[in-house]
């Protein structure tokens, strides 16, 4: 059986990033997966589980950089794997996504209280791209009475700012769209800079909007404090195991209008779609589970990963050791 | 007076794209003026409304600054030596004509010696649109340096996108970059080069806006930033403490992609201030230098302490001028 029609729809707008945000890339993925598990038509088990795999690669393979996506992904597919009966791992599909889209939501929420904590009243903060957890931090801040004032940047080449602008500006809070190349200048204003993240590395780097980087060091270079709000979910256990988060490049198009490329050949144009952080430029990362030190990453990766973690260490022991004392037993 | 405005706004606006030409565009309002009035008096209230349009519409422009005091020195001997405003006219246009070359002969020389410290194959970065580095490549070119570069839009504007253009033309390997992806290819750089709108007496650059994000990363990369700028770049005013005033443009007029978006609270300044730190060596036509000895040079060439009038003052001075010369 294929992927129902609504399921490839939802896998293609996270591909065109009409569903963008790693938090709201991830539920999207979450509930395909449940969408999907509701539509299966079949009566085996054994060919529901391959359906709902070639559901999940399709999902994973829209974007590669968020880690949030196969992290949600995974989150509903273990839990599905581990269903005796197929009536069973269609509700546990249900069940699974369900809960994976309320944690989630509620992981933005619990971020924003922990982090409201962070900012302080007459604070100017400035934040980059459209984050929903960097946002419910300045939101939950400002409606507890503290006043602030935001510096959004319009992060090109999709000004996904402007989001950010317009949500803050409903809120009440007083925000200036910035160009990116003025973060600097600016910087000597701002108090603290607050951003998202689309996934957090094994050593504390965080992956970011392309920008995320040059606005760490800035900050770094004006002793600006510099904080990353991330639910648990971003945190790549790939990176553990050594595994680099890949950088996305886009179509130039969103950077030149085509006729721009079409009248200059030897023109090209470079659109990578993120950057890393180093966790040196980076004070704290705020979690749904707590504010920690962006290299104690491996403290979250631990607890939320730990099994799946041993389970892949193990195999990988066990492939060198085969490889080593080859087929010492008939 | 309706006749400038034209020009005028195309400088306000930044529609120029290189500080050099917009410069060189606004000098040649001068002889205009004297041609048009119906005697020295009257070109001379003129002249000193230009001039203080000028100063308003482009405060940051030490170049400007600096060939406005030129001319008006020259107008002044001119003035003393009895000369009627047709001659004027014709004397002006003679004194745009050498300091057009000048201007010209220097920016090649700045850019010959800065074509000598990049080597064939380098990758290079740079920004915004600049004159001086658009002659840095004809001369590579002209040599046969192969090189890349990474050229960034430079919002708010975007002229960054012409100079790509133009660079690719001239048969450059040309990666455009968004200003946010500066420090995500800058350990692919070996050379960062830049132009300056004005250079200050400490030896910090003002240049378009992002530079001096560019050259922070640079410096972390600890990837060498040369500033490739004439001497004529060189703020006098600020030996005598003055800063150098940044406009900020509020709204989204040079922000192309929002332009639908009016009620927008968008603020950019169009420059910011690079220091000395982060620049290995200002590029002149007087010779490669530290950023902090740039003031060296201008000891050599204007004498110390430079002489610095104000130019707003120097133009209505010219009246007095005139009237002590009818008095006598």
């Amino acid at each position: 059986m294929e992927p129902p029609a609504e399921v490839v729809k939802i896998a293609e707008y996270i591909r065109e990033m009409k569903i963008r945000g790693a938090g709201r890339i991830a539920r999207a993925a979450a509930h395909a997966l449940k969408l999907a598990a509701i539509a299966y038509k079949g009566h085996d088990l054994g060919e529901y589980l391959e359906y709902m795999e070639r559901v999940a690669q399709l999902l994973k393979s829209t974007r590669p950089t968020a880690v949030s996506l196969p992290n949600a992904v995974n989150y509903v597919m273990m839990r599905v794997k581990s269903a005796r009966t197929l009536r069973d791992a269609i509700a546990t599909a249900v069940r699974a996504a369900d809960e994976f889209t309320s944690l989630s939501l509620k992981a933005v929420e619990t971020i924003g209280r922990i982090g409201a904590g962070l900012l302080e009243d007459g604070d100017v903060v400035l934040t980059h791209c459209n984050s929903s957890a960097a946002l419910s931090v300045i939101k939950t801040a400002f409606k507890e009475g503290k006043k602030l004032r935001v510096y959004a940047t319009e992060t090109r080449p999709r000004f996904q700012g402007l989001i950010s602008y317009r949500e803050l500006t409903q809120a009440g809070i007083p925000t200036t769209l910035i160009p990116d190349s003025a973060v600097r200048f600016f910087m000597k204003e701002v108090d603290k800079v607050i951003v998202g993240a689309d996934a957090v590395a094994a050593n504390g780097a965080v992956v970011n909007k392309v920008g995320t980087s040059m606005i760490a060091l800035a900050a770094h270079e004006a002793r600006v404090r510099f904080y990353v709000a991330a639910e648990t979910y971003k945190f790549s256990p790939a990176t553990v195991l050594g595994e680099l988060v890949t950088i996305e490049e886009r179509d130039p198009k969103e950077v030149v209008p085509p006729n721009v490329l079409a009248s200059s050949p030897r023109l090209r144009v470079r659109n990578p779609a993120f950057d890393v952080t180093p966790p040196e430029y980076i004070d704290a990362i705020i979690t749904e589970r707590g504010v920690i030190p962006p290299k104690a990453a491996i403290l979250v990766l631990k607890e939320e990963y730990g099994r799946m973690l041993e389970e892949e260490l193990m195999r990988i022991t066990l492939d060198i050791e085969d490889s080593i004392y080859p087929a010492q037993l008939p | 007076m309706a006749w400038w405005e034209d020009t005028i706004r195309e400088i306000a606006e930044y529609r120029i794209y290189s500080s050099t030409d917009a410069v060189l565009r606004a000098l040649e309002l001068f002889p205009q003026v004297f041609k048009r009035a119906y005697n020295l008096r009257e070109s001379l209230e003129t002249l000193a409304e230009l001039v203080n349009k000028l100063v308003e519409v482009r405060p940051t422009s030490v170049m400007l600054n600096n060939m406005m005091r030129r001319l008006l020195r020259a107008v002044e001997k001119h003035i003393k030596a009895g000369r009627s405003a047709s001659e004027i006219a014709d004397a002006l246009e003679l004194e745009i004509k050498s300091l057009r070359r000048e201007l010209e002969s220097a920016v090649n020389i700045a850019a010959t010696l800065g074509a000598r410290r990049v080597r064939n194959g380098d990758t290079l970065m740079t920004c915004s649109y600049s004159k001086t580095i658009m002659a840095l490549f004809h001369r590579l070119r002209e040599e046969g340096k192969r090189v890349r570069v990474y050229v960034t839009e430079s919002r708010p504007g975007s002229e960054g996108v012409e100079m790509a253009r133009e660079i690719s033309s001239m048969g450059f390997e040309v990666e455009l970059i968004v200003d946010s992806a500066v420090r995500f290819f800058m350990k692919d750089v070996d050379l960062v080069v830049v132009g300056a709108e004005a250079i200050a007496a400490n030896g910090a650059v003002v240049n378009k806006v992002g530079t001096s994000m560019i050259a922070l990363a640079a410096h972390e990369a600890r990837v060498r930033t040369f500033v490739i700028a004439t001497t004529h770049k060189f703020s006098h005013e600020t030996i005598f403490g003055e800063l150098v005033r940044l406009p900020i443009i509020r709204g989204v007029k040079l922000l192309p992609g929002l332009e639908r978006e009016a009620d927008l609270s968008a603020e950019s300044p169009l420059f910011d201030v690079t220091p000395p730190e982060y620049i290995d060596a200002i590029i002149t036509e007087r010779g490669v230098v530290a950023p902090e000895a740039v003031i060296l040079l201008v000891r050599e060439l204007y004498g110390w302490p430079p002489e610095t009038m104000d130019v707003i003052s120097a133009a209505h001075r010219l009246l007095e001028v005139v009237e002590s010369g009818a008095a006598s």
